[in-house]
């Protein structure tokens, strides 16, 4: 995020009228670990420093550093919870929010992280993971099933066409709950998912797709034979880098790659253990064991019946 | 009824503009030359095709020539330039249907299909009351009070209402059942249709005679199939939640929502009975008079379900959950 030179100002007034020069040295050692104000300011250390100096060289490598929605989330928090038992009101920081809304991110309560505003811009960090970041995100994976046959019989404008259907499928169901389209080859897919209850939007979003999935076969494919999928959710932890590709060679990556190729039949979404763990009852009630000999995932798919 | 364009090329901007302009409420499908081959008796039979000039004319006899062996099928041609050197050649060889370079500009209006259907034997000559549907719907605000309608009668309702009421107690479940009034308000209108009768347990909506806009049927079909993200995401029900359908087509004497006390018809006695009686959770109950509503693209999945009081059922199948 571009930070303007009144938001900076904003944010440094806030800070010396809030917290002390320790304090402030503190809050940002948890945004930039090992961070040194004496040494980033040169002041030694028998002499006090004032909150002023403290906030406008902290205000400034912060920003440099690329964390200020970061570290207005961390003040947010010691506002919210206090530290170490102490109370601290954060002033200025309802004008913060609002400054930081006006620049296209919103407040996400469940997470206590800010979000770029997805009627202004999609990007696929959210607009704010940094590099090196540690997160535990939720991914939604998903195979096509039979890609070469498809192109192979079809022909690769129809099947360009009809995979251009399916992304747009799978974008407004992982999108209209906050999550991103990582990544979209022409044997599958990844999204992922941060914000909000992030296994649950992740899993809501692939059953949507095997909703949606099923109608589009019925009533707009045109390449007359059903574009039919395998799709998995997973969850944990992520070292975010620019480069999509390298995340996707993580460890949770992984699983959820072999989730979906090991323990989903076609036309069904599974879930690891991990993210049934966190499920309201009503979702998970959803789901059923899958029938594959030595699977902990459970699965989910449309059932119909005679009435 | 089923419609079907065939083409060397299904992303033809042009001329998916026409077959969306001509055939909105029959959920046409467009199939590449390759695809059709491949499926054309499986999926044509009942079926009007349609075949793009863009084919040529050899290939265009060659796939109609396959057509005769499927049954109650029709086919005409699309030739938005008329560059096909004989027309006349395709109705020598069966052809119900011509659709050329001025015709494709403007698009199909209802009776030039019908015309087509009819000559090409899918459906019979249409009587009056036929002429009469045929006539587009004029919108809710331009009735009168007390002039009579044809519609389309859908009786909505929160499915397993005794379950409910047991799990999450009388006050949740009435606003519950307001949340989902106020939820069919523009889910109907998409449809064109509106809310009319808010009862105690379900809401009778009305669609206009023909579909403007999306198929109700279709859109409830949805609603089933989402039922859980809806309960989740939209009424925040930590229970299951399921929905009963029921629709019927007929007349009523039309009254604006809110003033519906005093009016006697039939065909609501009846929508409100199917809805109330007949009904289930889970599924799509249709009468003998709305079938046409059911698009042909989900007309696979409703079988006849017996009668009720006098008329003909189709159903669909049952959501498990």
């Amino acid at each position: 995020m571009k930070v303007r030179t009144s938001l900076s100002q904003m944010l440094k007034k806030s800070l010396y009228e809030s917290l002390d020069a320790d304090m402030l040295e503190r809050m940002a050692q948890d945004v930039i670990p090992g961070y040194d104000l004496r040494q980033r300011t040169g002041f030694p250390p028998n002499i006090p420093m004032q909150a002023q100096t403290a906030a406008s060289r902290i205000g400034d490598d912060i920003i440099d550093a690329g964390l200020f929605l970061h570290f207005i989330e961390r003040l947010a928090r010691l506002d919210r919870e206090g530290f170490m038992g102490r109370s601290y009101r954060i002033a200025g920081l309802r004008e913060l929010f609002k400054a930081i809304a006006a620049e296209g991110y919103l407040w996400d309560a469940e997470t206590g992280l800010f979000m770029e505003d997805p009627r202004i811009r999609r990007t696929h960090n959210w607009g704010r993971l940094v590099q090196g970041e540690e997160l535990r995100l939720s991914f939604l994976r998903i195979d096509i099933v039979k890609n070469s046959r498809i192109v192979k019989v079809h022909g690769e404008s129809a099947a360009r066409s009809a995979y251009e259907d399916l992304r747009g499928i799978l974008a407004r169901s992982v999108e209209r709950r906050s999550g991103r389209v990582w990544s979209f080859e022409g044997d599958g897919a990844f999204a992922a998912f941060l914000y909000g209850h992030s296994t649950t939007s992740s899993v809501l979003a692939g059953m949507s797709l095997v909703h949606e999935l099923f109608l589009y076969n019925r009533l707009y494919n045109r390449i007359g034979e059903p574009i039919r999928v395998r799709a998995a959710v997973h969850t944990g932890p992520v070292r975010y880098v620019p480069e999509i590709g390298e995340i996707l060679k993580q460890e949770t990556c992984r699983e959820v790659v072999e989730a979906e190729s090991k323990w989903t039949p076609t036309d069904t979404l599974s879930i690891t253990p991990a993210v049934a763990g966190t499920l309201d009852r009503v979702i998970l009630d959803r789901f059923r064991p899958a029938a594959e000999p030595g699977s902990r995932a459970l699965v989910y798919s449309i059932a119909m019946g005679a009435v | 009824m089923k419609v079907i364009v065939c083409a060397a090329d299904v992303e033809d901007k042009k001329l998916a503009s026409f077959v969306s302009r001509s055939f909105s409420s029959l959920q046409p499908e467009l199939l590449l030359d390759s695809a059709f081959s491949r499926v054309c008796k499986k999926k044509a039979a009942g079926a009007l095709v349609y075949f793009d000039s863009s084919l040529g004319d050899k290939r265009i006899l060659e796939l109609a020539a396959k057509l005769g062996e499927v049954e109650s099928c029709a086919w005409g041609v699309i030739d938005r330039t008329g560059s096909l050197p004989d027309p006349a050649s395709f109705f020598f060889a069966g052809a119900c249907d011509y659709v050329g370079p001025s015709l494709f500009k403007s698009g199909l209006d209802a009776c030039r299909l019908d015309e087509a259907l009819v000559y090409g034997a899918l459906a019979e000559e249409p009587d009056e009351d036929c002429e009469e549907e045929a006539v587009a719907f004029p919108g809710w605000d331009a009735l009168k009070e007390g002039e009579e309608a044809q519609v389309r009668f859908c009786y909505a309702a929160i499915g397993n209402q005794k379950s409910l009421l047991e799990r999450i107690g009388e006050k949740r479940l009435g606003k519950l059942k307001e949340d989902f009034a106020a939820f069919l308000e523009p889910w109907s209108k998409e449809c064109g249709g509106i809310v009319w009768i808010k009862e105690s347990l379900g809401c009778l909506l009305l669609f206009p005679p023909r579909d403007e806009g999306m198929n109700p049927v279709l859109a409830s079909f949805r609603l089933l199939l989402d039922r859980a993200l809806i309960g989740y995401e939209v009424f925040k029900l930590e229970v299951p939640l399921t929905f009963r359908f029921a629709f019927h087509s007929g007349h009523t004497s039309w009254q604006k929502p809110g003033s519906t006390g005093k009016i006697v018809s039939e065909d609501v006695n009846f929508v409100f009975h199917l809805g109330m009686k007949a009904a289930g959770d889970g599924y799509i109950l249709v009468s003998g008079e709305a079938a046409g509503a059911v698009p042909p693209t989900l007309s696979d999945l409703f079988a006849p379900a017996g009668d009720f009081e006098g008329r003909s059922l189709i159903a669909s199948q049952r959501f498990r959950d």
